[in-house]
């Protein structure tokens, strides 16, 4: 079990494949400390609002980035989109929209909700690695994350 | 070129639907191919009863001016026949067995010859209605027997010229009367056709008829479901107007079961009439003729607030606006029907289209998500694990990569091949001889060092889609340097000509070759004639560049021999059929 303290990554994405690449392209050039992954939307709600079997849990305060697929079993990226900026706390974590849909609409629902960036994935793997890392550089060493107290 | 060539293409088969003179088509031996929907009333044949049978058959109980039965051969079409010259304004009775009476029309007979042999091909036969004129005529020629008989008997010749003096004189009014009528008939006519919904054409029906007829008021009744419905009326008065009457509990339903026009001089002592249902009105007279085609329509009626006697005029009026009537209303329904099919067809279509494109774009995304996780944990293999994998290892994660790669390529493929057959085409005048040069060294690029040697000829510009004929270039050029590259002296040569006015592109190879027996095989999409191990490949490339050709309204094919080298040749084509 990861110390809530340590997780500065949350993958949000239902497919295995893709959570397995995505991880190891962070883990490769050492880009995070400690990623968690959740594969369902409804959890993702549940550890960000706290609540459920997160309730009472303190907040991961070393989280920096939030990966979010849109495609998700119970709820979808844009229903935990809306549950985290609907909460004081959570609305603060920088989340970036990592899916397959290049559709416009999804693009201007994304950012409508509050995303900080949509990327789309790249479908040759090379591309997606290079592109995760990237992600990861600029999330966790570029960008200035927000603290949650 | 003529105006009328700017006429749109169905405007000859509009005109013969339309028109309301009859045509009929005979061929040679007087076989009557095409009927219209005129011929059918006129001669009250339907075209199913017309077509295949013979002028022969067809020319029974015809007579002439002075009533005489005409013998088959004095007949315009005989006449024709036999003289090859046309012949105009033939006067003649046909007999009608749906009206069981005769009709008089006035018949031209054109015949028509072939182009090549100069022989009679077709007889075109064209029937005008003017049993209005002939009516008339028949009434003033009675006059005239009457003033004939009665000067004979000198007794009574002064009391008898008087009354011719006064019959000639009714008759004088009851022409310029019947040619008012006649001229209000063709503009009501007119109306119908060119009613575009069924509102529009129940009032231009019942309006027509009340001014034919100049009655208080006129209803239109179409048989639905076994019921007379009254569907418009032309009154000051609202009369029955979407009521609807069992068939035999009303005029309407009478005649529209006996297919006979009812006259009913007074309403108060006829026994087909439910006296209850007009209690409320103040019709005493009315004329109900019934519309029918090939079955039973509705029925016509005018309504007089008096007692009246009808006409026979009047009647034969209702009696013609109803036939009328039939067709026009059959007419909007066929419209109506199609209208109701294209549109369907086109959302449908529209449908289908958006089903493929997101189609296309799950095959792009979800087929290739697999993809990337399938060589993505190969590359893991590779990159982590190189010290524990053997040799066979190693290679048996070469093939899965590339088995991947393959499959990566198919998809890119067919994503193209469907895509260019939905794009619009932007054409363009295109500078040939530059596009292939680009496409060469594009192509070359990445196997540098591989001694090619290809000639480009001067080539003829063309006018087409750049993207799409640099994309049939690049599959062309691309096949004639894969299938020669195993050569010691690989040579391509590509070059146009001009072959009996067309411009015809060449890209020649002395590779591999094919067998033509498998010519036919080219060009279908995932046919190859090589294996994966020989030459790779996806088996779209050439369909792909097929598709492209066919769009542009060009044309493209194939020669070779096994191991001889292989020449494709192809056409853009002037103005496509595309589009």
């Amino acid at each position: 079990m990861i110390e809530n303290d340590e997780i500065d990554t949350l993958l949000i994405e239902d497919d295995p494949a893709d959570a397995d690449l995505t991880m190891r392209a962070l883990r490769k050039r050492q880009l995070i400390n400690s990623i968690k992954v959740l594969s369902d939307g409804e959890e993702a709600v549940q550890f960000l609002l706290r609540k459920g079997p997160y309730e009472g849990v303190e907040f991961p305060s070393s989280l920096k980035l939030i990966l979010l697929d849109l495609k998700l079993p119970k709820l979808n990226g844009f229903e935990v989109l809306q549950a985290i900026r609907n909460d004081e706390r959570a609305k603060r974590v920088p989340v970036v929209i990592l899916t397959s849909s290049q559709e416009d609409p999804d693009i201007q629902k994304a950012y409508a909700l509050g995303a900080n960036s949509y990327v789309v994935k790249p479908v040759n793997f090379d591309n997606f690695s290079k592109c995760v890392s990237d992600l990861g550089m600029y999330w966790m060493f570029l960008n200035k994350a927000p603290s949650y107290r | 070129l003529t105006p009328n060539d700017a006429l749109p293409n169905n405007f000859y088969r509009l005109l013969f639907e339309k028109t309301a003179q009859g045509v009929l088509f005979q061929d040679a031996d007087g076989k009557i191919t095409g009927a219209n929907k005129a011929a059918d009333y006129i001669l009250g044949l339907t075209a199913e009863e017309l077509i295949g049978r013979t002028r022969a058959e067809l020319d029974r109980k015809a007579i002439s001016k002075d009533g005489a039965e005409l013998p088959v051969d004095e007949l315009p079409t005989a006449r024709a026949m036999k003289t090859g010259l046309p012949v105009f304004n033939f006067i003649q009775g046909i007999y009608n067995p749906r009206l069981k009476s005769n009709i008089w029309v006035t018949v031209d007979a054109i015949p028509d010859f072939s182009p090549e042999t100069g022989a009679l091909s077709h007889i075109l036969t064209i029937y005008t209605n003017i049993n209005g004129q002939r009516i008339a005529e028949e009434a003033e020629k009675a006059s005239m027997e009457r003033i004939r008989k009665l000067l004979g008997d000198s007794k009574r010749s002064s009391l008898a010229l008087m009354s011719v003096v006064e019959d000639l004189k009714s008759s004088g009014k009851a022409l310029r009367d019947s040619n008012d009528r006649l001229e209000y008939l063709v503009h009501a006519l007119k109306s119908l056709t060119a009613s575009k919904t069924m509102e529009q054409m129940q009032e231009a029906i019942t309006h027509s008829a009340r001014n034919l007829v100049h009655s208080d008021s006129a209803a239109l009744v179409m048989l639905e479901d076994g019921l007379c419905h009254h569907v418009a009326e032309d009154s000051s008065i609202r009369l029955w107007k979407g009521g609807k009457f069992s068939m035999d509990e009303c005029v309407s339903g009478w005649s529209i079961s006996h297919n006979k026009t009812a006259v009913i001089r007074d309403l108060a002592s006829d026994s087909r009439v439910l006296t209850k249902h007009y209690a409320s009105t103040p019709i005493k007279s009315l004329v109900m003729a019934p519309i029918f085609l090939d079955r039973p329509i509705g029925a016509i009626g005018a309504y007089w607030n008096e007692v009246f006697e009808p006409s026979p005029t009047d009647i034969k009026i209702l009696q013609t606006l109803a036939d009328s009537a039939a067709m026009s209303i059959e007419n909007l329904k066929l419209v109506g029907d199609l209208e109701d099919r294209v549109r369907k067809r086109t959302a449908d279509y529209e449908a289908a289209n958006k089903e493929l494109e997101s189609f296309s774009y799950s095959v792009s995304h979800d087929l290739r998500a697999p993809l990337r996780a399938i060589d993505g944990y190969v590359r893991i293999l590779q990159e982590d694990y190189q010290e524990v994998l053997d040799a066979e290892g190693k290679r048996t994660c070469g093939k899965i990569s590339e088995g991947a790669r393959r499959m990566w390529q198919l998809i890119d493929d067919l994503l193209l091949f469907s895509r260019t057959g939905k794009q619009p085409l932007v054409r363009k005048m295109i500078d040939m001889t530059a596009l292939v040069r680009q496409a060469v060294e594009e192509i070359l690029a990445p196997i540098a060092g591989k001694d090619y040697d290809i000639e480009i000829g001067a080539l003829e510009p063309t006018i087409g889609d750049v993207s799409l004929i640099r994309q049939v270039w690049m599959n062309l050029i691309g096949n004639a340097v894969k299938f020669s590259r195993k050569l010691e002296k690989p040579r391509i040569r590509i070059f146009s000509e001009r072959v009996e006015g067309e411009i015809v592109y060449t890209v020649e190879d002395n590779g591999a070759g094919f067998n033509m027996e498998y010519a036919d095989k080219l060009f279908g999409v995932f046919q190859r004639l090589h294996g994966q191990n020989e030459f790779e490949g996806t088996g779209v490339g050439l369909a792909l560049v097929k598709r492209i050709i066919a769009r542009h309204g060009g044309r493209i094919w194939a020669e070779g021999q096994l191991d001889q080298g292989a020449k494709f040749h192809f056409s853009v084509g002037a103005e496509a059929a595309d589009d």
